[in-house]
């Protein structure tokens, strides 16, 4: 194997290159945040005033677009005047790394400004709370209709052409409406993530368990299974694995619902949150804010990607953990095999006791 | 030499010992009779007709092969044989009833990997006895007898994607048994293996026969190999789809490996070779361009 080849087209690579690219993928953008943040000769139009001067319209703690400071120090200069004085920063909106890193911990133990507000641990329990109920209603009535639609053609020529309407229409459309019939809490929000999900999921899971392969069908079929039990015996367990990934991926749609549910009716969870802090300009919270909703969404998914190991244990997976596991099977299988002889003579078993219903003596 | 050079025996021809057997062939029920059986596609003058007037019977415990070039129908035949597919005319009489749908009284065995991935070797011998309403615990027990005689009891709780594709296809073999049905009908089981494996499954197969009452029809388009395992040979013809010949395979049981080279096995194999093989015809309706410069020292 050429272990050399860093980029080998298809050609999976070691497990410490994998580990060390994915820890790049997420190293490289911090860098160059870090680099914009850090290196002050880089970007950072702004000055911070520290000492005015006498200019007019500078004060101490202003953030003066660069152009107009120096125009500002030349005059200053020509007229004699003290200079004023400052250094280069990055705009509000830009916080630094470490302050971000700082927000994860102190948005957590800052308690909001006005009492009725919430904390940030009560609007992420919030937002989680509504994809959670938004998901879940949608996946109780999705994943049996995809199903149906899926094993029987009768049932996707009845619901597939309404929904393949449906889902073009835009989920955040239904806000006025939603909040109209189901009032301003959380129930509008609930159903906007609904109406995001459950359309693109019965069309999903139903191709998925179309892609169900007709020859097990068929086995089964000449095994006696018939009717209900083919669709409960062979179509789901053979779909189950690709339908669960489909639900994660839905999963991570729910997601991208979430912060325009959250303004329908009253601003509500984490989207509140992030409004609120950006009011009070403080950016880094803001950041730490969107981060977490990064850091969720992830940690589920690989969370539920960990768990289908568990649940699906024939399922052959890419880790080089169960390759590895593999791999110490198949010389155990490759000593079972008989040697390889052109038409080997059969090594007669111990003979069955004998079974009167499957025995049949019939002198060769 | 040549082929035609050789002297060997009319394929007709039987040792006393086999003209035997098929005598007590004959006289044993039948278990499946395939009665004027017609498939065709299309509806009003554009009709196809992939095959017509397939008529056989098959008695019990008997191993029947159907050979047939590409494009003949053997497929699509015992596809509708198993409830598969259904046919355009004709019956099918399985102990003399007629049959629609596919059934646990028609076992199967296919071409590519029907295993169900999701369950364990043994779960998988299980399944047909579950479908059929067994107790568990009983199914688990002959669930290990069959897989005993399939010689894979140590693997009964291994996945079939740990399996290898020989594995597998006596998994299926073990599956499909395990029904008891009343004829195991066989789609190229072997085709997608190495050479090898195919060498070893065929001698597996025969071993198996022997131990079970099990009548077998069996697809297959290697010649040698429906002479290693046949009793008799439907030899099937293309455009229409038709049964040309009946062969009782003259090369007596038990079979090994030596009779490869036997003269019944050799006369067998030639008439065969003439039904399915028409390499000279072939060769001449090819056009001959020539794009070479090279002379006749390259072949």
């Amino acid at each position: 194997m050429a272990h050399h080849d860093w980029l080998g087209l298809k050609r999976e690579l070691p497990r410490r290159r994998r580990l060390l690219l994915t820890a790049l993928s997420f190293v490289i953008p911090l860098v160059i945040w870090s680099v914009v943040s850090y290196v002050p000769w880089i970007w950072h139009p702004l000055i911070h005033i520290t000492d005015p001067g006498n200019v007019d319209y500078f004060s101490e703690g202003l953030d003066i677009p660069r152009a107009d400071f120096y125009q500002e120090v030349a005059k200053a200069k020509a007229a004699g005047d003290p200079l004023p004085q400052g250094y280069r920063v990055n705009p509000v909106y830009l916080p630094a790394p470490h302050e971000v890193a700082r927000a994860f911990y102190t948005a957590f133990k800052t308690p909001p400004r006005l009492q009725d507000e919430p904390w940030l641990y009560q609007s992420l329990g919030h937002s989680i709370r509504t994809i959670f109920l938004g998901f879940l209603f949608s996946s109780l009535l999705g994943l049996p209709l995809g199903i149906l639609a899926g094993s029987y053609r009768f049932f996707a020529k009845l619901i597939e052409p309404f929904i393949e309407f449906f889902r073009y229409l835009p989920a955040p459309a239904f806000g006025a409406l939603c909040v109209a019939v189901l009032g301003i809490e959380d129930a509008p929000k609930i159903a906007i993530i609904f109406i995001g999900t459950f359309f693109q999921q019965v069309l999903v899971i139903a191709n998925s368990v179309r892609k169900v392969d007709p020859a097990l069908l068929e086995a089964a079929q000449t095994l006696g299974a018939s009717k209900w039990k083919l669709v409960s015996r062979v179509v789901i367990p053979a779909s189950i694995t690709d339908v669960y990934t489909d639900m994660r991926i839905l999963l991570g749609w729910a997601w991208t619902y979430l912060i325009i549910a959250e303004v329908v009716g009253t601003m509500s969870g984490i989207t509140l949150f992030i409004n609120q802090q950006a009011r009070y300009r403080n950016f880094d919270n803001v950041y730490a804010a969107i981060g977490m909703i990064g850091i969720i969404g992830l940690s589920t998914d690989m969370f539920l990607s960990w768990l289908a190991g568990i649940l699906f244990p024939w399922k052959v997976r890419s880790s080089s953990g169960s390759r590895a596991l593999r791999r110490s099977w198949f010389p155990l299988l490759e000593s079972r095999k008989p040697k390889p002889v052109l038409w080997p003579s059969f090594n007669p078993k111990p003979e069955l006791p004998p079974n009167p219903e499957r025995q049949f003596n019939v002198a060769q | 030499m040549s082929l035609s050079e050789l002297k060997l025996p009319d394929y007709r021809e039987q040792a006393p010992p086999v003209a035997a057997r098929f005598q007590r062939i004959r006289q044993r029920p039948v278990i499946l009779s395939v009665q004027n059986l017609r498939k065709a596609f299309g509806a009003n003058g554009s009709t196809q007709v992939v095959f017509d007037h397939v008529s056989l019977e098959i008695h019990r415990r008997e191993f029947i092969c159907v050979v047939g070039p590409s494009g003949c129908g053997k497929s699509t035949l015992i596809r509708i044989v198993a409830g598969l597919d259904e046919a355009s005319g004709g019956e099918i009489l399985l102990d003399g009833k007629a049959v629609a749908g596919p059934g646990p009284d028609r076992g199967m065995v296919f071409q590519g990997y029907t295993l169900f991935p999701w369950l364990t070797v043994k779960r998988n011998v299980m399944f047909g006895m579950k479908m059929q309403g067994k107790a568990d615990s009983m199914a688990e027990a002959e669930a290990r007898e069959w897989l005993e005689m399939v010689d894979l009891a140590k693997f009964e709780n291994l996945y079939p994607h740990e399996l290898s594709g020989g594995m597998k296809q006596r998994v299926a073999i073990a599956r499909a048994l395990a029904n008891n049905p009343r004829i195991l009908i066989m789609d190229e089981p072997f085709a997608a293996l190495d050479a090898q494996t195919r060498c070893q499954m065929q001698a597996y197969l025969l071993q198996i026969w022997k131990k079970v009452d099990a009548t077998i029809l069996f697809i297959t388009h290697d010649l040698d190999e429906a002479a290693y395992l046949a009793d008799r040979i439907v030899v099937m013809g293309s455009n229409p789809g038709r049964v040309v010949e009946f062969i009782e395979n003259p090369v007596p049981r038990p079979r090994t490996s030596d009779q490869f080279i036997s003269p019944e096995f050799l006369a067998l194999k030639k008439r065969l070779e003439e039904h399915i093989h028409p390499r000279i015809e072939a060769a001449e309706k090819l056009p001959m361009i020539k794009l070479t410069e090279a002379g006749d020292e390259v072949e």
